[in-house]
């Protein structure tokens, strides 16, 4: 563990050294980059999936992984669509969404704790059940006007110069960073995630942590499928589709182990600034986006060599001394 | 797509922990879900809409009765009621779930 943790410090001062270097970089480029609406813009643009990413670290750490949180994104946002256009008031289409998130997750979880099918395989198969769902309810309707403060919700600021999206990201930030790093709950989750059978051994209630941390995700995927509908304004069948494979990108490339047991709130904080910013100093300087995910794809196979080689240098060292 | 390309093989028999499988199983995964996909098309009163769903379920259906028959084995084998050849691809899926509830 002493290890791990010393590698992860050094992962993190990785992480900052090189999003130091970008925002430099960035500020030279461009001399809108500082100003505060392009600095919220930046939160902005992919607000929903840095949120889910916070729910997603928890469950990577835990040793599983969630790979339905975009169908759940796009079931609850679908959800919503379908009663509004029945005329039912959107206030209870909310919570109907958010229920039918903790609902997702709740199935996913219930095959996982208790049956003990592989996570992969589960949310594998809610990836593209889910999916089928929401395409059944909206079919190929695209579904738009909503009531104005809902959409503005999701579009203007609501204090100050803070959209309500990244409210909710800075309060949930701060919510997973005290549950993971300062309470007991977050020791469990990472000896379950170092070794499911040490911790049951333990006294750990295995089951029900794993349940409440997939609850937790589909109730988190379904709130931030409700924030985009308001920040797009119409939602339709394939809503979110494809976001999963970018949310845990930005959680592994915060230096999370995809094995589990290891990684920190504070270096998936890091990767998902370090990404933003990256996408975003492209983005001013007219560089499109198939070249900005060629530039993150390549970052993240680094990622996955550079600790590598670092340890292996480390190795050949050790034996000349 | 590439997720599609999983579900195919998980389908077909393959642990996702890997350690059993065959290639022949992946084959037939790969047949009976666009086969599905086929006949849903041409299934008048089943909409189009309705294709993911059935596949998200039938993905689930493989898996849980994949462990539901892993369970059943190593409570035979338990039992001393079946032999597990060592040359077969049995024992790995044995220590893969020797903890099972």
């Amino acid at each position: 563990m002493g290890r791990s943790w010393q590698r992860l410090k050094r992962w993190e001062g990785l992480l900052l050294a090189i999003l130091a270097m970008v925002v430099i970089i960035n500020i030279f480029l461009s001399p809108f980059y500082l100003r505060m609406t392009n600095q919220i813009n930046l939160f902005q643009l992919s607000i929903e999936k840095i949120i889910v990413a916070l729910a997603m670290t928890l469950i990577i750490i835990n040793a599983e992984i969630d790979l339905s949180v975009a169908s759940v994104m796009g079931l609850a946002a679908c959800a919503l669509a379908y009663l509004h256009e029945q005329g039912v008031p959107v206030q209870l289409a909310i919570l109907v969404g958010l229920l039918a998130g903790a609902l997702c997750g709740a199935f996913n979880g219930f095959w996982i704790a208790y049956v003990r099918l592989p996570s992969l395989a589960v949310t594998l198969a809610g990836l593209v059940g889910y999916r089928g769902v929401a395409r059944i309810l909206l079919e190929d309707r695209s579904i738009g006007n909503f009531p104005d403060w809902f959409d503005a919700l999701g579009q203007k600021p609501l204090i100050g110069p803070l959209p309500l999206s990244l409210i909710i990201f800075f309060s949930l930030f701060v919510i997973a960073l005290i549950v993971l790093q300062y309470a007991a709950f977050g020791r469990y989750i990472y000896v379950i995630g170092n070794s499911r059978e040490v911790a049951r051994y333990s006294g750990v209630k295995v089951q029900q942590v794993k349940m409440a941390l997939f609850i937790a995700s589909g109730t988190i995927a379904a709130l931030a499928g409700l924030l985009l509908a308001a920040r797009l304004g119409a939602v339709r069948g394939n809503t979110a589709e494809g976001f999963e494979l970018d949310i845990i990108t930005m959680v592994l490339l915060g230096g999370v182990s995809i094995f589990g047991g290891s990684g920190t709130l504070f270096g998936v904080g890091l990767a998902i600034l370090l990404i933003l910013n990256l996408r975003n100093g492209m983005s001013l300087v007219n560089i499109t986006g198939n070249t900005q995910t060629g530039v993150i794809g390549a970052l993240l196979i680094l990622s996955v060599l550079i600790p590598n080689w670092a340890s292996q240098a480390r190795g050949i060292w050790g034996r000349r001394r | 797509m590439e997720l599609q390309v999983v579900a195919a093989v998980v389908v077909g028999g393959v642990n996702i922990f890997g350690g059993s499988g065959t290639m022949f199983g992946a084959l037939l995964g790969t047949v009976l879900i666009a086969t599905l996909e086929q006949s849903l098309l041409r299934w008048v009163q089943i909409s189009e809409f309705w294709r993911d769903a059935v596949l998200g379920l039938l993905i689930l259906l493989a898996i849980a009765s994949d462990a539901v028959i892993i369970e059943r084995l190593r409570n035979l084998w338990a039992r001393g009621e079946i032999q597990i050849r060592s040359d077969s691809e049995q024992p790995q899926v044995q220590k893969e779930h020797s903890h099972g509830a």
